[in-house]
Formats: structure tokens, C-alpha cells, sequence
């Protein structure tokens, strides 16, 4: 039937987000609706009065005076016909059943059904229609125009009630947002009456003071927050606020009943009435408890720092960025001779020698420019004229935006270093010159020691050479050239020894064949070999590379020490050479040569110490055999000068097997 | 064989005279002795033409690369062999670079002395 169908209002979804917004469907019961539902029933003599809201596809009852349902169809709702009408009217159905509009409704149909509607719509500010007050009876009756009236003036009251819920609704959403805000910032805020001496705090407060939201506060219960100095110090706050308006702010302690320890800032207006009268105070209360921990934290490890720097040896300085100082410690009188206050503000340079401050301001401007640290030593200029070697460690400090701030400066004399460093410089010059000395005067030596042997040794040979010569002459002649021989032998020892003991050797490195070297040094010892009737043999490994590099000369040198060593001390049996090469971790190869003989040993106790100088096996060996006794400590020497290690293995009366090993650069 | 004029230089007397007995004895050589470079100098500009010079490295005044240095700047081209009594190879090898054919370390073998010379003679001919 088309009058059931839902007419079409004018605007249903304004009206659909008006009522929508006031969030009061589904809401339970409420006494200031039920009261004047209770009331429009008794009055009009009615079973059933309603407030009935028109939702998109129901009807919902906000309040139910004589009905058990909470909400019915839209479509069946006498109420969706009344809010078509415009605002402020009164629809009355007098008897349903005579009404073609609402004959066929199932709740007019129904047994007992209704027969009366009334219903005044109940408008919103804006003109939207949400819904009705209406009465309901199952017996038809008249509604006059005075009833009328009564019903709109009582439906009014319903919307205005409805218009309070909206307006509750914002003031609970600033009330929350303000809450939130107060929650978030720790600061909460109080009034205080002075007319009837009422206290309200917000939850905040209550939670700054660490007592129940809501529970009943006094300004005489406060005092028990505060100690008697800061009670009588925030009295006067109140009382400077309430004469004169002040503004400031205070910041004080307060100990909640739990016992702790809060730091709150109170700061407080004036209300003043419409006739001048200041009718309350409006205040907040800030707990500042963390920022003002982190201060104190911030203030004794600041002071910690400044004892520190005040008390050290060491200048410590801020400087700005240009160089010019803030803070210096005091240490710096005794450095320079001028007072912290002195130095203040004055650029660093100043108190820098002339020479080095262009070294210093290129330091500032890196440092300025992002360089993190740097050191410089530098002359420092006294107050009295003099100057100072000073180290000075400079540190950028960045600040918040991560591009330097300042400079910390430590300032350290080091005048006793640098004299001691001075010392030593001189020292080793000296050294190095008394070492050149050396090698000159080793040098002359050597020439001075052998041009006369040259003589000695070369007319003895030309001697020995003459036929001719009586047995006696020639024996003369034999002697003086082995002599000499002899002597040649000490002198290149000793000269050898001297010039390992100066540092003024030099080693070759040409390549060379080892198993020449070892052949050449062989052929020397031949001879005697022969004459004492020993045997002799001499083994190169195959894995023995065919050239290396190196000095022959001096390895050469020390074969033939060993070799003859071996012959010299071996009365019965043999001398033999054995050569091997095995690879070093650096890629040059190692050069492994032996030298073992049957002769008489040593004892293990000798045998390391062999190789130090003027050692020889027992003081006899000399008288016997002779030598210097610097042959084994000339090869330690220049093997170890080599990077090569040098050793003896031996059974005291089976022979010795002396060797040494020497990593060898590969031709390319 | 020919027999070879070597200008010899020595501040030592006594290795003047063996090197000259040794040349003599090997009856190959005429040595004619100087006592220092200036002498040598002195020597080469009276219009000695030897065929080969032995000098004495270390002497006072005038070393022998010194002495070689100036017989050079005399456009004289000879031959030269330095004798020393420095055995290192690096000390060697800076004497052969100062332009000689060859070194004879003291002490020599003055039975060998003129067989020596000669290899070297031949080696840088």
C-alpha cells in the first residue's frame, strides 16, 4: 500500500548523521527522559508514552512509559508519518481504524491494538526531525487544541534534554582531549573557590599528588605535602597571586603520602567577576620530577668535570669555534703565568709563538669544518716573556644538529719531553757519528794492517820461490809466510768482528750457485784434509735451487769457518757438507748447510754458548789449535745478520755436526 | 808476449818494490813507480806513455779513483787496475764503476801478480 511506504524526506541522511551524532541510540535508560515520558502518560490519561527516534530502518524508544518493546520496524511506525510534518507539529490519529493510513498496521490489526496516536516531533537546532514524544491508547479518543499544546510544550522539554546530551557530548570530548593532554604533558590543573573555599583538582593533580582521582581534597589537607618552609613559601605565591595578579611561577617540593619525592612548578590566575571582585583561583601544577632529576644529574657531573679540570695538571679549555676561550682551568697560571680571568674571551693565537699560530688556525678552521681531534705541539708564550713546549689535544664537541659547537682543549707542558727528546736526538747523532767514526777508523785499519802483510806475505812468497835457498832459509822463508797467513787471518776476524760490532758491515746480494760456493770452500780445505788423512764428502740436496741470491762472499765465510773447525778438531775419520733448501713462508727459499765431522765433541753445555765471542770449547783449545775464538760469534753475526739462525748438534767424543740456515731471495 | 810499460802508484815502499820485483821476475813488464798522484802526474806530463796503470786506492792527499779522474781529464785513455785492501764486494764493484778494468785485493800473490794483470788485460781488450 503506498501510504505505508517511507515517504522521501527532504534531507534523511542530515537528519540520519544528526541524530546519529548525538550517540544516543541503544543508550540505556535515563531518568531526566523516563521522568517526562511518566509524566505526559499521567497527565493525558494515556497507557503508553513514548520518545521514539526515527533510525535508518527502525524506530528506537529512548524512553518507554506502558511498552515492552524497545524498538520496531521504521516502516510500521505511526512516529516516521510525524517527523514528515515540519517541525514543531503535532500529529494526532484519533481512531487508527478509521485512518486509511494506518488501517492496514500490523500494531492497529493486532488484538488490543492501538487505536490513539499523538506525537509532537522533536526537532534539533538545525531543523531535523528525529523524532516524536507520543501517546499511544487502545481506545479511540479526541485530542483537543489546548491538549495540543500541553503535548508540544512537554515535547520541547524532551528536545531541549536531547540538545543537552549533544552539548554534553562536546564537553565530555574537551574534557577527555584535556585529560589526555594533561596526562601526556604531567601537568594538571585546580580551581579554588573563594567564595565557598571549594578545591577541584583535575585527575592529573590527583595523580601528580599521588592520591585517588575524586577523592575529597581541602587546602588544609595540602598542607601536609610540604615541609614548613616550602609551605609558608608557596603561601606567599598564593597570596602575591590573589593581591596583585602575579604571574610567576613556582617551583617547589612536595612528599606524597606514599613518600615519595615529587618536584612540581605551580603557576596560578586570577578569576575575577564580572564587578572586579576575584571570585576563584585557576592553577596548574607541573611535576617536573624527571627533567628536574636529569638537571641534577646534569649539574654534579658538570661539577664533577669542572673539579676535575680545576684540579688537573693539565690545561683544559673551552674555546669557541674561532679560538676564541671560554672556560680555562686554573692549572694554566702556573703554565703561562696568567690568570683564567686574563685569557678569557682572547683569541688562542695570542698566547701562541708567532712561528707556529698559522698551524694553529688551520687546525681551528678543520676542526671547525668537521675534522673530529687533532694534536699540535707548539711554543706557548708565558706572561713573562718566555716560551713553553706545549702538546694540546684539541676535541670537537658537536651540538644537537650534529655540526661542531666548540672546541675542548688539553694542554699539557711537555717542555721536559721535548728537552729529553732533544737529549736523545743529540744522543743518537752523536751515535751515529762516533759509528762512522768507526767504520772510517776499521776502514784505515784494515788498509794500515794489510799493506805491511802485504809485504810480509808477498817476500816471503817470492822468497820460497827462489831456488837455490839453503834448507834453514827455506824453512825461515816457510815460516815467515805461513806467519803471515796466520796474521792475515786474525786481522780480517778482528776487523770482521769490529765492523758486525759497529754496525758498519754491509752484505752483498749478487746471485750465486751453492753448490759452486760449497766446492770453492771444499778445495781451501782440501789440502789439510789430505794431510791428516781424513775422508771427506759433501751431499747437495737436488731440491737445492741452482742460483740464489745473496752474499757468497760472507757464506762463503762461514762454511769454511765450520770447515775449518772440523778438520782442525777431527784426528781420526771425516768431514762432511750437506746441503738442503727447503721453502720459506715469505717465498724465498731457505738455505740449510751442515758441516759433521768424527771428532771430539762438545759438551751440551758448551755448545750454546759457542757462539758468543771469545768463547772457545776450553782455555787449552787456543794453545793447541789457536784462533781467536771470534771465528763462531763472526758467523752467528753475520748469519743472524742475514734473518738466519745458526746452531751446533754434538755428542761429546762423536763428533759435531755445526749448521746454519738462511732464507735466500729466488732470481725472478 | 810484449812487454807491457805500467806506471805504478803507491805512498808504500815497501809495496812499490815488491810489485816491481814481482814484474820483474815475471820478465814481462817494465813498472815505473810513483810515490802519489801529483808524482804520477808529474810522471804522464813529462810524456810517460804506459800501457797500463796500477794504482793504490787509499793514499794520503790524492786516492787513486781521484788520480784516475784527473789522468783522464788528460784525454789518456790507458787502461787502469786499482789494488786496495778492501775485500767487500760493494766497495769493489764502486771502484769498477770509477772506470777500471779490474781489482787486485792485498795481499797479492806477487808470483801470480803479472799472470793476473794480463787476464784482466785480456778480459777488457
Amino acid at each position: 500500500m503506498t501510504n505505508l511506504t517511507r515517504p522521501a524526506p527532504q534531507d534523511e541522511q542530515g537528519r540520519l548523521q544528526a541524530l546519529r551524532a548525538l550517540r544516543i541510540l541503544d543508550t540505556p535508560p535515563e531518568p531526566r527522559f523516563d521522568r517526562l515520558t511518566r509524566l505526559a502518560a499521567s497527565l493525558f490519561d494515556v497507557p503508553t508514552a513514548l520518545i521514539s527516534l526515527i533510525d535508518e530502518e527502525r524506530q528506537w524508544f529512548k524512553s518507554r512509559h506502558g511498552m515492552e518493546l524497545c524498538e520496531t520496524r521504521r516502516e510500521d511506525a505511526f512516529c516516521n508519518r510525524a517527523i514528515q510534518l515540519p517541525p514543531g507539529a503535532v500529529m494526532v490519529v484519533p481512531d487508527a481504524t478509521r485512518d486509511q493510513r494506518f488501517v492496514d498496521n500490523p500494531y492497529v490489526t493486532a488484538p488490543g491494538g492501538v487505536r490513539f496516536y499523538a506525537g509532537a516531533v522533536l526537532t534539533d537546532d538545525t531543523g531535523h526531525n528525529l523524532g516524536t514524544l507520543c501517546l499511544i491508547d487502545d481506545k479511540p479518543r479526541d485530542f483537543g487544541e489546548a491538549e495540543r499544546q500541553r503535548l508540544r510544550e512537554i515535547a520541547d522539554l524532551v528536545s531541549e534534554q536531547i540538545a543537552l546530551t549533544a552539548e554534553r557530548l562536546v564537553a565530555d570530548e574537551k574534557r577527555r582531549l584535556l585529560e589526555l593532554a594533561e596526562a601526556v604533558s604531567r601537568v594538571g590543573h585546580w580551581r579554588w573557590r573563594l567564595d565557598t573555599g571549594e578545591l577541584a583538582w583535575s585527575d592529573e593533580v590527583y595523580r601528580i599528588y599521588g592520591l585517588p582521582p575524586g577523592s575529597p581534597v581541602s587546602r588544609d589537607a595540602l598542607a601536609d605535602f610540604y615541609t614548613p618552609e616550602e609551605r609558608s613559601a608557596r603561601d606567599a605565591f598564593i597570596r602575591r597571586v590573589l593581591r596583585e595578579g602575579s604571574r610567576e611561577e613556582f617551583e617547589t617540593s612536595i612528599q606524597r603520602p606514599d613518600g615519595e619525592m615529587r618536584r612540581v612548578v605551580l603557576s596560578a590566575l586570577r578569576q575575577v567577576a564580572e564587578d572586579g571582585r576575584v571570585e576563584a583561583l585557576f592553577g596548574v601544577v607541573q611535576d617536573i620530577t624527571e627533567r628536574h632529576t636529569a638537571m641534577n644529574r646534569l649539574r654534579r657531573s658538570k661539577a664533577r668535570y669542572r673539579l676535575l679540570a680545576d684540579h688537573m695538571d693539565d690545561v683544559v679549555t673551552r674555546l669557541h669555534l674561532d679560538g676564541r676561550s671560554g672556560y680555562i682551568s686554573p692549572a694554566v697560571t702556573s703554565l703561562l703565568g696568567y690568570r683564567p680571568a686574563e685569557m678569557a674571551g682572547r683569541p688562542a693565537q695570542d698566547f701562541v709563538h708567532p712561528d707556529d699560530r698559522p698551524e694553529l688556525l688551520r687546525a681551528f678552521s678543520k676542526l671547525a669544518g668537521g675534522l673530529r681531534r687533532c694534536t699540535l705541539q707548539q711554543r706557548a708564550l708565558r706572561k713573562d716573556g718566555g716560551t713553553v713546549w706545549v702538546e694540546t689535544s684539541f676535541q670537537a664537541v658537536t651540538g644537537d644538529d650534529g655540526a661542531p659547537s666548540e672546541i675542548i682543549a688539553v694542554i699539557r707542558d711537555i717542555s721536559e719531553r721535548r728537552r729529553l727528546e732533544e737529549e736523545l736526538r743529540e744522543a743518537c747523532d752523536r751515535a751515529e757519528a762516533a759509528s762512522e767514526a768507526k767504520s772510517r777508523f776499521l776502514s784505515n785499519m784494515s788498509h794500515e794492517l794489510r799493506t805491511p802483510l802485504t809485504s810480509v806475505i808477498g817476500f816471503a812468497r817470492i822468497l820460497q820461490s827462489r831456488e837455490g835457498l839453503g834448507p834453514i832459509e827455506r824453512q825461515c822463508a816457510d815460516r815467515i809466510h805461513l806467519s803471515g797467513e796466520v796474521l792475515l787471518g786474525v786481522i780480517n776476524d778482528v776487523l770482521d768482528y769490529s765492523k758486525l760490532e759497529a754496525g758498519a758491515l754491509a752484505l752483498d746480494r749478487r746471485p750465486f750457485d751453492p753448490s759452486v760456493l760449497v766446492r770453492e770452500a771444499a778445495e781451501v780445505v782440501l789440502g789439510q784434509i789430505e794431510e791428516k788423512g781424513l775422508w771427506f764428502s759433501h751431499e747437495i740436496a737436488p731440491d737445492v735451487p741452482e742460483v740464489l741470491i745473496g752474499d757468497p762472499t760472507r757464506l762463503r765465510q762461514v762454511l769454511l769457518n765450520f770447515l775449518g773447525n772440523a778438520v782442525k778438531f777431527t784426528a781420526a775419520g771425516g768431514v762432511s757438507v750437506a746441503v738442503r733448501s727447503s721453502p720459506c713462508a715469505d717465498g724465498r727459499a731457505g738455505l740449510h748447510v751442515s758441516v759433521s765431522d768424527t771428532g771430539v765433541g762438545l759438551e751440551p753445555a758448551l755448545a750454546g754458548s759457542l757462539f758468543e765471542r771469545f768463547v772457545q770449547a776450553d782455555e787449552s783449545t787456543s794453545r793447541r789449535f789457536g784462533g781467536t775464538g771470534l771465528g763462531l760469534s763472526i758467523c752467528r753475526e753475520l748469519v743472524e745478520l742475514m734473518d738466519g739462525r745458526i746452531g751446533v748438534d754434538s755428542v761429546p767424543g762423536q763428533g759435531s755436526t755445526f749448521w746454519f740456515e738462511v732464507p735466500l731471495e729466488l732470481p725472478e | 808476449m810484449s812487454e807491457l810499460c805500467i806506471l805504478h802508484v803507491d805512498d808504500d815502499q815497501n809495496i812499490r818494490a815488491l810489485t816491481a820485483l814481482a814484474f820483474e821476475l815475471s820478465g814481462d813488464a817494465r813498472v815505473h813507480s810513483a810515490v802519489s798522484g801529483a808524482d804520477a802526474l808529474r810522471l804522464l806530463a813529462d810524456g810517460l806513455q804506459p800501457d797500463l796503470l796500477l794504482l793504490d786506492v787509499m793514499m794520503p792527499d790524492m786516492d787513486g779513483p781521484a788520480l784516475l779522474a784527473e789522468i783522464r781529464g788528460m784525454s789518456k785513455s790507458m787502461p787502469a787496475i786499482f789494488m786496495t785492501a778492501q775485500t767487500q764486494d760493494h766497495e769493489i764493484a764502486r771502484l769498477l764503476g770509477r772506470g777500471a778494468i779490474g781489482v787486485v785485493i792485498k795481499p797479492f800473490d806477487p808470483l801470480t801478480l803479472g799472470d793476473q794483470v794480463r787476464g784482466m788485460l785480456r778480459g777488457s781488450a
